[in-house]
């Protein structure tokens, strides 16, 4: 909108109303002799008017009169009213509901720790540790190097 | 047809006939005003029957300062403002958003066109419908400032009153709102 059309068109708009005063009204009489723009928006701004003139009235159902006698019997509304959840909200915040739980519970699983053994076993102790634990008395680091280096070849620790 | 003003005293008395008296004079005026604010025909009597058992309760409180009138037609106003603001949370919530808030302003005056036909010769509820339809693709505060000058022919004082806002104020929304209804209707406007 440019400048003109800026001072131009609210002084119209107050004109289609009479609301305008005697002096400014003269004046823009005399401008929308010589102005297109502003003859063609005067023109409108009249039929807008008109427009909401002619529409229909909201139609209105019989017994209003009784239902707003029972609503006023009835009493003011519980003042909870204003909490309840409507239905169609009850569905996206169980969904939210759930993602959270899921989110929760996959940041909980991820965080756990696991020991070597459970994480490579499911928890079954390791072959090394098998055959250590059935060797009575103290076993040395020697014997837990070559447990370990013969199981990972695959070969049957032999017994001390 | 009896004032507003010995209607209310009549009630304030205890004549509860009085208050029916009310509705009957100003429910068809107060379902004008809400089909404009809120567009949704199915709500407006809902939001109508809200509106005067506000009213039934708060009449103690009206001290005649304005127009019987006025002060109802301001309850109507915050009522319908009040509808459109639980409208906007639930489309928050229901992540839906309805077609008339969606696309370009230009579009959307095609789509009004395209479907209606540019005739000039409109029967009075096709006229009602399109300029309701144009009406709520403009701002709210906007809408309810057209609607109570154009369709119901207040006052801009009056206006202002029911809106509490300045005279000033109404012009300019009102100003805006022809700018904007224009550019929809330029097709039923020639």
């Amino acid at each position: 909108m440019g400048l003109h059309q800026k001072r131009m068109f609210p002084l119209i708009s107050a004109f289609v109303d009479g609301e305008l005063r005697e002096d400014d009204r003269r004046r823009l009489e005399e401008h929308i002799g010589s102005c297109e723009d502003c003859r063609e928006t005067l023109e409108d701004f009249r039929r807008l008017k008109d427009m909401g003139l002619r529409a229909k009235p909201f139609p209105i159902t019989p017994y209003y009169l009784t239902r707003i006698r029972a609503a006023i019997e009835k009493g003011p509304a519980a003042p909870w009213g204003a909490l309840e959840i409507e239905a169609k909200l009850f569905a996206p915040l169980l969904t939210i509901l759930v993602l959270a739980l899921i989110i929760l519970f996959s940041v909980t699983e991820s965080e756990k720790v696991f020991t070597s053994d459970e994480y490579l076993f499911g928890g079954r102790k390791t072959l090394v540790e098998q055959q250590l634990l059935s060797r009575p008395g103290k076993v040395s680091n020697e014997e837990v190097l070559l447990l370990t280096v013969s199981t990972q070849k695959g070969e049957e620790p032999n017994g001390r | 047809m009896e004032e507003d003003l010995e209607l209310v005293e009549r009630f304030r008395g205890g004549d509860e006939r009085a208050f029916d008296a009310l509705v009957e004079k100003h429910y068809q005026r107060v379902c004008n005003i809400l089909s404009y604010t809120v567009g949704a025909t199915s709500t407006v009597e809902d939001l109508a029957q809200e509106v005067f058992i506000k009213a039934y309760h708060a009449l103690g409180l009206y001290r005649g300062e304005s127009a019987f009138s006025t002060w109802l037609y301001r309850i109507t106003v915050n009522v319908g403002l009040d509808e459109l603001r639980r409208e906007k949370r639930r489309r928050v919530f229901s992540f839906r958003r309805t077609s008339e808030h969606r696309g370009d302003e230009g579009d959307l005056a095609e789509a009004i066109i395209g479907q209606e036909g540019a005739d000039h010769a409109l029967e009075q509820r096709e006229l009602t419908e399109i300029l309701q339809r144009a009406l709520k693709k403009i701002p709210e505060k906007h809408r309810i400032v057209f609607a109570l000058r154009e369709v119901e022919g207040f006052t801009y004082g009056e206006i202002a009153d029911m809106l509490q806002c300045s005279i000033g104020t109404v012009k300019s929304r009102l100003f805006h709102a022809r700018l904007k209804l224009r550019r929809y209707l330029r097709p039923y406007l020639r």
